[in-house]
């Protein structure tokens, strides 16, 4: 055991006392948002909540003793199992948030299509190679669907969404305008660093790698599922001032 | 164009350095730096400061 397994292993109680602390949060400072937006505190605290489950999962699992064993276990696959459902949670936020989840039903539904693709393909891509389950061309097969389901929601949160915006009531839009400008870039830049952790362990499996993987996805989720969920969180306060 | 607008950027670049690059304690600094960015990027769009001041 070295220092990096050991802060890796802590890494995942950090980002359970974060989840629990957004969650209380989320549920304590509810009565801030209007009737219209409530919703928004809901998604936001089932976002993180469901996280919370997860990571005591995790946890347990990623414990120092598993540390000490001569072949440890890696959690991944694990966070797919959340991810499939606070992934769509996440990204229907902004569409209650907007009211974009009347209007445009057609875009919420085909976003949450491509986001369920994206981590079904991402889950047999992880599990087939780090169970050595399937051939090396199913893996990759199933990451470059996932992959372009990914793309899918990116092109969908950069030009599609703010093409929306345009017809939004000029009141609400520069909140609108500047919360969704933050979650594309959630989306497309952080989002990233998940199939390129996958991508480097297919080339590079050592402990180390593992290890450092493992920590680098912490703090994504971390700021990833709370960041995006924040800032729809704050931009709900605003428009909620504004109808007040 | 201002730098915190790089944020999510160097968040992603320093992410991937610190997975790629041997690990060290330069890895610590590459992971501060990367906390430092994904703070950035949270704090300059939820502007909590801003709405109290005004609320004021």
């Amino acid at each position: 055991m070295n220092i990096l397994a050991v802060t890796t292993s802590y890494s995942f109680e950090l980002t359970l006392i974060c989840m629990i602390a957004a969650s209380l949060y989320f549920l304590l400072e509810r009565y801030k948002l209007s009737d219209k937006y409530k919703r928004v505190s809901t998604l936001a605290f089932l976002t993180v909540a469901l996280a919370i489950v997860e990571y005591l999962g995790m946890r347990d699992f990623f414990d120092l003793q598993n540390l000490n064993s001569a072949d440890v276990n890696f959690p991944t696959e694990y966070r797919y199992l959340t991810w499939v459902i606070s992934t769509p949670l996440m990204l229907y936020t902004f569409f209650v948030l907007s009211g974009f989840n009347n209007i445009y039903k057609k875009t919420a539904i085909i976003t949450l299509l491509l986001n369920f693709t994206m981590i079904i393909a991402g889950f047999f891509s992880e599990i087939s190679f780090s169970r050595n389950l399937a051939s090396l061309d199913f893996t990759l097969i199933m990451f470059a669907i996932g992959f372009s389901a990914w793309l899918g929601i990116v092109y969908i949160y950069n030009f599609v969404l703010p093409s929306y915006l345009s017809k939004v009531k000029s009141s609400e839009q520069k909140y609108l305008q500047s919360c969704l400008g933050s979650l594309a870039k959630i989306v497309t830049f952080s989002w990233l660093i998940y199939p390129i952790g996958l991508v480097i362990s297919f080339y590079d499996p050592s402990l180390e790698t593992s290890l450092m993987r493992e920590l680098i996805y912490n703090l994504g989720d971390l700021f990833n599922k709370i960041g995006f969920v924040v800032i729809c969180y704050f931009c709900a306060i605003k428009l909620s001032k504004l109808r007040n | 164009m201002n730098l915190k607008t790089f944020a999510p950027i160097g968040f992603l670049i320093l992410a991937i350095a610190a997975i790629v690059l041997p690990k060290d304690i330069f890895t610590a600094v590459l992971v501060f730096l990367m906390i430092l960015s994904g703070v950035v990027t949270i704090f300059s769009n939820i502007d909590i400061f801003g709405d109290d001041k005004r609320d004021k």
